[in-house]
């Protein structure tokens, strides 16, 4: 066989091994480990260009609704100064209400859900056009976010941090097809685990006897993940009954909207259950354990 | 003519014919530096600027189009440094599993290698079929991934209709980005 004919059927076979070997890995992101930071380079020398495209983005909307678009800003302050008055109408007896939970919890033995130490970072960019959905943000592991550290927003759960770069971290939304969020029903406190699902909606399957009702709303369960217990998650849409008879299926539209988020929350807090193991095998134990090439 | 043939053939000579410089963007200047210089901006519009500007709502992939020309037009080595290059950034910048854009490009990138020198790439219709093939391939990769992790429930028609609006983005942004290529090609001796 000549050389060009032997070079034909290598460059023939790998066209049909290399999509073999792919779908018998683990689909894991880069995420962690020396091959993922390599990686992710690419990502570091390509944010000057997005950092830029955001500023002058933001320059230039910032400008527009300053200085140019001020039609609806007197009915905007109106309404503002009434929701203020409002709220402070509700603030009367907050504080010494809190007091009085804090009191209970303790009594209780219960430990605050909202860590004290938290992350506020901009929203720079949302990758939405491919299946895979994530949000970029203007923070990274100089500011301490770390792998796994859940995201909030002021209406819910946002999603969880798959990736994080000097300056910036990319937050794997709740809807996205590969997210498992541990969830209670508020009002029975049924427990199941919501996965993402198609048009920015979220999917729970349960068992056909669970009662839950339009309307619902989930909360986070606290249990399993780094999420802290009661976080407000989204609210029953649609159920259907499988054919099967014996369990349902429940479409979650997330209280968070993904495609108008601007800032976020990230809660410096580790998945607890990663945290135990890593006591327990050692900082490096996870890594070689979930990147088998890292551990060599 | 048949692939012994082909192969035998010199290198692809139409990059060669054109005026090298960095500028204007486009897939193939001549320069390897500007070539995976271009690839990165096109990362960055494709992940950032993009989805900013149509708030995530346009199904639309720049970096399909773009590594598509380069298979075809640049050195191999250029070609396999701009899919190493564009695939990290596509994976990296979203939650995709790893080696699964770099696969789908690979695929691409041998097949066109393979076949590159057979193709009169002053017409048309060798590059519109490249396109679709391309950008259908890589829709159903995503579609295939779905369909092995999750309930294929997923892909329901919402989903399909965005894949077919992303194929014909990538095949009218492909078409638009190979015109220089193949008007350098008008000139072609029609009996290779």
């Amino acid at each position: 066989m000549s050389q060009k004919r032997l070079r034909f059927w290598l460059m023939v076979a790998a066209v049909f091994i290399a999509p073999l070997m792919f779908f018998s890995t683990q689909f894991t992101p880069w995420t962690e480990g020396t091959a993922s930071r390599t990686a992710s380079l690419v990502q570091d020398v390509s944010y000057p260009f997005a950092w830029a495209w955001h500023e002058l983005s933001t320059g230039i909307e910032n400008a527009w609704e300053r200085y140019f678009d001020l039609s609806g800003k007197s009915k905007q302050n109106f309404e503002l100064k009434r929701d203020v008055t409002e709220l402070r109408t509700r603030l009367l007896d907050y504080d010494e209400r809190l007091n009085e939970v804090n009191r209970l919890r303790q009594l209780l033995g219960f430990t605050q859900s909202i860590p004290d130490k938290f992350v506020a970072a901009e929203v720079f960019t949302g990758q939405r056009s491919l299946p895979f959905k994530t949000i970029r943000i203007a923070k990274g592991s100089m500011d301490g976010i770390k792998v796994g550290m859940p995201v909030v927003s002021s209406n819910g759960i946002v999603g969880k941090v798959i990736r994080a770069g000097f300056k910036f971290s990319d937050v794997q939304l709740i809807v996205d097809y590969d997210s498992n969020v541990d969830v209670l029903v508020q009002r029975n406190r049924i427990r199941g685990v919501l996965g993402g699902y198609a048009n920015e909606s979220c999917r729970l399957t349960l068992q056909r006897s669970a009662e839950v009702r339009i309307g619902d709303t989930l909360v986070t369960s606290g249990i399993v993940g780094s999420f802290p217990k009661g976080l407000p998650v989204g609210k029953v849409i649609r159920i259907s009954f499988e054919t099967d008879n014996v369990s349902q299926v429940i479409t979650v539209e997330p209280w968070v909207d993904h495609r108008r988020l601007e800032e976020v929350i990230v809660l410096l807090r580790d998945d607890p259950e990663l945290s135990r193991i890593a006591e327990a095998g050692g900082a490096d134990w996870i890594e070689t354990s979930t990147n088998p090439a890292a551990g060599g | 003519m048949n692939l012994e043939f082909a192969l035998e053939q010199p290198n692809f000579t139409g990059a060669d014919d054109q005026r090298r410089g960095w500028w204007p963007m486009r897939p193939h200047t001549g320069v390897f530096w500007a070539d995976m210089l271009w690839v990165v901006v096109v990362a960055a519009l494709d992940t950032h600027i993009i989805p900013s500007l149509t708030s995530g709502s346009l199904p639309f992939m720049l970096m399909t189009p773009w590594l598509v020309v380069t298979f075809v037009v640049a050195p191999m080595h250029t070609a396999f440094f701009a899919l190493l290059l564009g695939g990290l950034a596509i994976e990296t910048s979203s939650g995709a599993p790893r080696g699964m854009y770099l696969t789908a490009y690979w695929v691409i990138f041998a097949t066109l290698a393979l076949c590159r020198k057979t193709l009169s790439w002053r017409h048309a219709v060798p590059w519109l079929v490249t396109f679709f093939f391309s950008s259908f391939f890589i829709s159903n990769f995503e579609n295939a991934l779905i369909f092995i992790r999750k309930n294929p429930e997923q892909l329901d028609f919402f989903h399909f209709a965005k894949q077919v609006v992303r194929v014909t983005l990538s095949v009218v942004v492909g078409m638009a980005l190979a015109q220089p290529w193949m008007a350098r090609f008008k000139g072609e001796s029609p009996s290779l």
